[in-house]
């Protein structure tokens, strides 16, 4: 897809995208490169269409938030993968694709005649990724594996949540995004392989494996012998959290002893903070009292913005806490205008959070929202494998399509 | 085997977490990543070990006469520069910009998250830079970007909580200043995606023959991550308040306490058919029979005995046991794993994704692999991060050719560390 004069930099790119959950965002960044990446459903509808919110809480197949916002600058097609008919025509489309996303449980693209070692046959270039929660192979292969289960089984969920209250999961599905984002990582270096072997590969992408990388328990474990405990958002030295303020909350942190020098300026100095005992990390931890107390009375007097700036202006890291309405609002946000306005054609007209990567050559943009259930059936099937509008009856009277 | 980016060499002048996570990425898959290291700003090569570890004395206050600053690289820095080479180079003389510029001629990508000005100051901007070498990949990391913000310093736990994060994870009930904002997950978000646009730009410039200049601001790479959560606002006019672990549409669907302290296990039932099996594997206890708990709809009606009756069956049972019973039975449940349950973890450890390197002062650590491996194109072994200027001798003597002579009068004057 272009934007303006200048291709995008994938352009060229062909993906084949069968994910319905796991991988949904793999296939939007490689569509967000500007791949042209194809959407292929079950003539039913993909389950993300069933996921909310809706637009006005009201399920539909065109109603889903949660697809539309997964599904932009993808073309969208159906596909019945279950009969012989459709089998056949995803082989015409993988041998002259160029990578293949799938996020089905382990086996059933074997089950269907279409795992990597068939399509292999067909496109030795054909870079293949599957995405599971646990990968393709160990003894926790076959587990059934949502956003929760792996959320927990990757760590990050033991050492997230207020101090005395059970382990809490993160906004939105994260282990179904961050594997989706280390998947193509994988895809893309899969890709740069090739530029000089000429062979694909199949990218096995566990969300388990993901999860742990990001949690950094093994090795966090290994070195220290410690396990960490939950302790809301307090990081680090005090302060080191979020605190209330004049109009909403701010997030302080004192992580290193120019931040706490910082942070006393900000402050005024208060002669009773003012030794050298108080730039110790664990003195302070142990005077949380005695610092809340003044960390609050200046808080409460100003308002977010002042406080972030003034703790900036002193090299503070501080930033306000926004909820999606307040980050929709903030100047930088704005200015840089990260949201993107698109029209769609059920829901209307809105905008979407942009695409945070700025290429200087080959920019990118959302330029298409996601596909209405087949829209692209005659795009693909008529224009570029040559089907008779005929034939396309055809297949549509056997549902194939 | 042919690493994926074996020959492609990049200049990494980044500290803390996504920047190195990212370009470490790389280095797994073959590129030469060398950090540009500096005497004066050590950042992750000081502190302790642990997930939550200590940031002792600035540099500036730290008296480099009495220490060998060779040695230092905490557990913290080896975790996110494996496999990179360390050149000690001073950028604050000019003469270091010289000799910056000669490697810029011989490289293929510069990854920075330094501020926008002091890489201006330095004649490191795009700009400059692609005059020295014309398809060089220049790739900024930064916070929050250029605009308003862009001279803040912020972490990522402070991102957490400037995008929608932080609101959006807590129990229902959990105040705003306990939620979960202590964390990087957004460092580890924003380091994979601005891996991912350097492949891209690298692969694209294997057709295009260009180079060119790439800005990932950390803070729109985290809040990309809550698509559903903005058009939730943006369609619906609507500020959805932290879940928690339940789910609107189905139940049992949350965390539950096992046998242990402070330990947990999850339970995620999604369908009539798989709460079948969740009784089953009970062993179908009588309280599982009541018809208030018979369909999703009166489960989540009355969601709150539920759970009771499922907690005292939960208490009995460590978290891995819980997994095990009901994933045999095809219900979805895992254990809430804390490091050391990942450290012992059963299936990663099967399919062969730690690996044990000799820390020196440190001990021997555990690392596991890369998020993603890869059958072809990567390291199957990473090796240990550089110590600083570990590879001083390679690239002034190899890379650029200087004589020892020259290297001797570089040291003298404080240029090369």
């Amino acid at each position: 897809m272009t934007t303006g004069d200048s291709a995008a930099v994938l352009d060229g790119l062909k993906v084949l995208d069968l994910t319905e959950e796991r991988g949904l965002y793999a296939g939007k960044m490689l569509a967000d490169f500007g791949a042209d990446v194809i959407k292929i459903e079950n003539p039913a509808g993909s389950k993300d269409r069933q996921v909310g919110p809706f637009k006005d809480d009201v399920p539909g197949l065109e109603t889903s938030l949660y697809f539309i916002s997964f599904n932009t600058n993808k073309r969208g097609i159906t596909l019945n993968l279950d009969s012989q008919a459709g089998q056949d025509i995803f082989k015409r489309l993988a041998a002259q694709a160029d990578i293949v996303i799938e996020d089905a449980e382990v086996g059933r693209m074997a089950s269907l005649g279409l795992d990597y070692p068939v399509l292999r046959k067909l496109n030795p270039r054909l870079i293949m990724a599957s995405i599971t929660g646990f990968g393709q192979t160990g003894p926790y292969s076959n587990y059934k594996s949502p956003d929760l289960v792996s959320f927990a089984m990757g760590g990050l969920m033991n050492v997230n949540g207020p101090e005395n209250a059970p382990p809490v999961v993160a906004p939105c599905e994260q282990t179904h995004y961050s594997t989706a984002v280390a998947t193509v990582f994988g895809i893309l270096t899969a890709l740069f392989l090739r530029v000089s072997t000429g062979e694909g590969q199949l990218v096995d992408a566990s969300a388990h494996q993901v999860g742990a990388a990001l949690t950094g328990g093994v090795w966090g474990y290994s070195s220290s012998s410690q396990i960490r405990e939950r302790a809301g958002s307090q990081f680090g030295a005090v302060p080191g959290r979020i605190y209330p303020c004049k109009d909403g909350y701010v997030h302080i942190l004192t992580i290193r002893p120019n931040h706490w020098r910082g942070f006393l300026n900000v402050m005024g100095n208060p002669e009773v903070l003012t030794g050298d005992e108080w730039y110790s990390a664990p003195y302070r931890n142990g005077n949380v009292d005695i610092i809340d107390a003044h960390v609050t009375e200046y808080t409460m007097t100003h308002t977010k913005l002042e406080i972030a700036e003034q703790c900036q202006a002193n090299g503070v890291p501080c930033t306000p806490v926004n909820t999606a309405a307040d980050f929709t609002r903030d100047p930088h946000i704005k200015e840089r205008e990260f949201f993107t306005e698109i029209e769609h054609p059920v829901i209307g007209r809105h905008s979407y959070p942009g695409l945070p990567y700025q290429f200087s050559k080959t920019p990118c943009s959302i330029n298409r929202p996601a596909p209405l259930l087949g829209q692209h059936n005659s795009d693909v099937y008529c224009n570029e494998l040559g089907y008779t509008a005929d034939e396309l009856a055809e297949l549509k009277a056997a549902k194939t399509i | 085997m042919t690493l994926a980016l074996s020959g492609i060499r990049i200049l990494d002048l980044t500290d803390a977490i996504s920047g190195p996570f990212s370009t470490m990425l790389l280095a797994n898959c073959g590129a030469e990543v060398i950090r540009i290291e500096s005497l004066r700003h050590l950042g992750f090569r000081f502190g302790g070990a642990g997930e939550n570890p200590g940031f002792p004395l600035e540099s500036e206050d730290f008296d480099f006469t009495k220490v060998d600053t060779s040695l230092l690289m905490s557990p913290n820095f080896s975790r996110y520069n494996l496999d990179k080479l360390s050149l000690a180079l001073n950028l604050t003389k000019p003469e270091g910009r010289d000799l910056f510029n000669k490697l810029v001629k011989l490289s293929d990508v510069v990854v920075d998250n330094l501020s926008f000005s002091v890489m201006k100051n330095w004649g490191f901007d795009y700009d400059t830079l692609r005059e020295i070498k014309k398809d060089i990949i220049v790739v900024k990391i930064p916070s929050l970007g250029r605009g308003p913000h862009e001279q803040w310093t912020t972490w990522g736990m402070n991102l957490l909580s400037f995008t929608g994060f932080a609101h959006g994870w807590g129990h229902p009930d959990t105040p705003m200043e306990e939620r979960a904002a202590n964390n990087t997950y957004g460092d580890y978000i924003a380091g994979m995606k601005a891996a991912s646009t350097i492949l891209a730009a690298l692969y694209n410039r294997s057709n295009s023959g260009e180079g060119q200049y790439i800005e990932v601001a950390q803070a729109e790479a985290t809040a990309s991550m809550l698509g559903p959560y903005f058009m939730d606002y943006f369609v619906n006019d609507r500020v959805s308040p932290p879940r928690g672990n339940r789910h609107p549409q189905f139940a049992p669907y949350n965390c539950f306490p096992c046998k242990g302290d402070d330990r947990w296990c999850v339970i995620a039932v999604s369908s009539d058919e798989e709460w079948h099996q969740f009784c089953g594997a009970l062993g179908s206890p009588k309280w599982a029979e009541d018809a208030r708990f018979q369909t999703m709809e009166n489960r989540l009606k009355n969601n709150e005995e539920l759970e009771v009756n499922i907690k005292a069956w939960t208490r009995q049972f460590t978290p891995h046991q819980v997994m095990k019973i009901l994933q045999s039975a095809g219900v979805p449940a895992g254990a809430v794993q804390n490091s050391e349950d990942l450290y012992y973890d059963h299936h990663l450890r099967n399919r062969g994704h730690m690996f044990t390197l000799d820390h020196g002062q440190h001990g021997e650590i555990t690392f596991d692999g890369p998020p993603v491996r890869l059958a072809a194109g990567q390291k199957p072994q990473p090796e240990n991060a550089p110590r600083l200027g570990e590879h001083n001798d390679y690239v002034y003597q190899q890379l650029l050719g200087l004589t020892r002579e020259e290297i001797r009068q570089l040291i003298k004057d404080k240029v090369i560390f």
